[in-house]
């Protein structure tokens, strides 16, 4: 009886032990990400950005191989976007047509560029605006101050039945 | 049989406990770094994913150390090392332990251009590099760089955190000049008790009658290296500095003894503006306690003495 019982009591921590492990290797291995469908808005988009400084290469970035610290980077709904430092100068607009991933939906434009440090005394911005057809639909100006990257998210929806966008 | 079953359960509990606590422990990267400031960069870029401990304590001084066989345990405990090197660790005792130990070792101010500083015949490069937050950017790009090949699996994590350090930094720096600003560009005279600030002088402009460079009686190290220690000819360079420029402060620093600047500011009759921090932070609790909070102090008690 005895033996049994000491049997069934090391079952009892063996597999307690098993099942510990187990729920911790799934907490681990986190929760599984779910990708909702998204459809384009076929509607054509341009995307234009006006700096109030020059882009310099940011002394502080972080120098991985994907982001070379050029100093700007755009994206739409997480998505890169083509630019350089160089086209952005300031105080001129630099257009980007026929931009590729509006949904139907909600929708993000996150922009960061790293102004001069010499002029960290100076807030600096960076306007965005979101073009379609040739008419703007988002208009946005993004500020930093105190030697601060201008970073932010511009919101805006594109609704299903008539396109029509909303800034939020 | 009652108090057999008893035993038993509480002798599963104990090992289930034991079972987590090491598990949770060996989660844990060990770290260590040669100095302070290295230690905090690591800290910032790993966060809770690593145990890091500096082999230097708070206001002990890099160039003289000598390491305790305490410290070679700690290095034999680590999976990663972590050094300033440019000779800042004397007789390179941090690639000594770490070499013994047969650990890795990474140098943290690899890809920084040093500042060269003259010593007679010979060229010294400054190892004092973060004292300027732009070089404190590459410390922590290398740290991340080396992070993640340790431990590839969380790359993405540590890089998320050295951005955000990074950007700490990038502010850290617009404040400074801004508060630096307040300082007009005559009385930003920087006489300190070793050259540790040269970095300093030449981002932030102090000392423009010496080349934006350091001034102070003792050199680059406070060992006995070439182009270190206190000679009678650094000494009355450095009194005729004052006298020349009019400073009206002189500091002394915590890692070294203030006995040589507390002389030369009775000598020339100049007050004494504080204790820097230099070539280590403050002790745990102190607003130095972290590099950020080591540069602002710095960088406060500038602006109020001069």
């Amino acid at each position: 009886m005895r033996f049994f019982l000491t049997i069934l009591i090391w079952i009892v921590i063996i597999g307690g032990l098993f099942v510990y492990s187990r729920q911790r290797n799934s907490i681990e291995a986190g929760i599984q990400i779910q990708n909702p469908a998204t459809r384009e808005a076929v509607d054509v988009y341009a995307l234009q950005i006006t700096p109030t400084f020059s882009i310099e290469k940011d002394p502080f970035a972080l120098q991985t191989e994907e982001e070379a610290a050029s100093g700007v980077e755009l994206r739409l709904n997480g998505a890169s976007l083509s630019v350089t430092a160089e086209n952005l100068q300031r105080g001129i607009p630099w257009k980007l047509e026929n931009v590729a991933g509006v949904v139907v939906g909600n929708n993000e434009i996150y922009v960061q560029a790293s102004p001069p440090l010499f002029e960290s005394h100076q807030e600096h911005g960076v306007r965005v605006q979101l073009l379609k057809s040739g008419t703007v639909i988002v208009d946005r100006t993004i500020w930093s101050n105190q030697g601060s990257l201008v970073s932010g998210t511009i919101h805006f929806q594109v609704k299903e039945e008539a396109h029509e966008e909303h800034v939020h | 049989m009652a108090r057999n079953l008893l035993f038993l359960l509480v002798w599963c509990m104990v090992l289930v406990a034991a079972v987590s606590a090491e598990a949770q422990e060996k989660a844990k990267i060990k770290v260590v770094a040669s100095t302070t400031q290295i230690a905090d960069f690591a800290r910032q870029i790993m966060g809770d994913r690593a145990e890091v401990r500096s082999v230097l304590a708070p206001g002990a001084d890099p160039h003289t150390y000598q390491p305790t066989p305490d410290d070679v345990q700690i290095v034999l405990e680590a999976d990663i090392c972590f050094d300033n090197g440019l000779h800042l660790e004397g007789k390179n005792w941090m690639s000594t332990l770490a070499r013994d130990a047969k650990k890795p070792l990474v140098t943290t101010t690899a890809g920084i251009e040093p500042l060269k500083i003259s010593a007679g015949d010979q060229t010294i490069m400054d190892p004092h590099a973060w004292f300027s937050p732009r070089n404190v950017a590459v410390y922590v790009n290398n740290i991340t760089r080396a992070i993640s090949e340790y431990d590839p699996a969380n790359t993405q994590e540590y890089q998320a955190r050295a951005k955000l350090y990074l950007q700490q930094l990038r502010i850290l720096d617009a404040w400074v000049r801004e508060q630096v600003n307040r300082i007009p560009p005559h009385r930003r005279i920087l006489v300190t008790t070793h050259d540790a600030f040269n970095y300093f002088c030449r981002e932030y402009k102090f000392n423009a009658n010496n080349d934006f460079l350091s001034i102070a009686p003792v050199g680059w190290s406070t060992g006995a290296e070439v182009g270190a220690g206190i000679t009678p000819e650094r000494r009355r360079k450095v009194m005729q500095s004052i006298k020349e420029s009019g400073a009206p402060a002189i500091f002394v620093e915590t890692t070294v003894n203030p006995k040589q600047i507390r002389e030369i500011a009775q000598e020339t009759g100049v007050k004494i503006g504080g204790e820097l921090y230099s070539d280590s932070m403050g002790p745990a609790g102190s607003a130095g306690e972290t590099y950020i909070g080591m540069l602002r102090e710095n960088v406060l008690l500038l602006v109020n003495a001069l």
